[in-house]
């Protein structure tokens, strides 16, 4: 499992690193508020990890998918009830933020069920 | 077109996303999708992108059915840059504003009944009393030393030092004798 999990971290480690340099790309394209948006994705991979890091040290046994998923997915409902509301008062920044967090998030959620 | 929305404006084109939407919208009107679809970009980018540009009066929208279309507001566009610079700026109102103020306040304190109670010492205020005085001057008219003399001493008895002044800081010329006021010097 130990292996299992550092893999893992690994994995959003480079994830991180990908999307940071995807925010560098467009903003040397003079594309600000969009790096902006992927700056905010890059902070979830960090998030996820501090996450499932508490989820492994409590557990009893290795951690199973769906454990991992349910303590990931009480920081990130939040998330999805944020962007409805943004949506609802036509705010088109936060929609464009939420969005690229929830990406992340789906892409998370999709790792954790095929690695563990 | 004020100065803060040619600000907004320019900030808004600061963005190679919303040049590429006013690229598209150039060749026609579109909506949130198609304009997705052409620039790669997810509809909540290209929403937020639009929503930038309508506030900055860059693009206009209008309902058609289910759909928001969006088109190039060339009014905004057919404003050339020179108009804009031309405007007067509303940083330059409020200077003029207080100036006119300390203006008035030399003018208040140096001036009695009409009459210069003594030369400012410092040239700035100085120059508010000379143009000040300038004003009994016709423009383009031709004055000999004598009248010069007589008009400044209905001010101030002393229009040797007035007179000299008035031509050291451009407000009067003299040419053989002659004297005329530089309207420039005291618009």
């Amino acid at each position: 499992m130990d292996e299992k999990i550092n893999i893992f971290y690994g994995w959003l480690d480079e994830r991180k690193a990908a999307v940071l340099s995807e925010a560098a790309a467009l903003s040397k394209d003079e594309r600000t508020d969009e790096s902006n948006s992927r700056k905010a994705k890059a902070n979830i991979y960090d998030i996820c990890r501090a996450v499932c890091g508490a989820a492994v040290k409590q557990a009893q046994e290795a951690p199973k998918a769906d454990a991992l998923i349910a303590a990931f997915g009480r920081v990130t409902a939040p998330w999805k009830l944020s962007l409805e509301q943004a949506k609802a008062h036509d705010d088109s920044r936060k929609v464009m933020i939420e969005e690229a967090k929830l990406s992340a998030v789906d892409e998370i959620i999709a790792k954790i069920r095929n690695e563990f | 077109m004020t100065e803060s929305e040619a600000i907004g404006l320019f900030k808004c084109l600061a963005d190679r996303s919303r040049i590429q939407i006013l690229k598209s919208l150039m060749d026609e009107e579109m909506y949130v999708e198609r304009l997705s679809e052409r620039l790669g970009l997810t509809p909540a980018t290209i929403s937020f992108h639009l929503k930038k540009l309508v506030d900055a009066g860059a693009v206009k929208s209008r309902k058609e059915q289910y759909y928001t279309i969006y088109a190039i507001n060339n009014d905004v566009f057919n404003v050339s840059i020179l108009d804009i610079l031309k405007e007067r700026s509303e940083e330059k109102k409020l200077q003029d504003e207080r100036d006119e103020a300390y203006r008035k306040k030399v003018l208040d304190s140096f001036f009695e009944y009409g009459k210069l109670k003594s030369i400012p010492a410092q040239r700035k205020k100085e120059l508010i009393v000379l143009k000040e005085i300038a004003k009994a001057f016709e423009p383009g008219r031709e004055y000999t030393e004598r009248e010069i003399n007589i008009i400044i001493a209905d001010y101030h008895d002393d229009f040797c030092t007035i007179r000299r002044d008035m031509i050291s800081e451009g407000i009067l010329t003299r040419d053989k004798m002659i004297y005329k006021l530089v309207t420039t010097a005291v618009e």
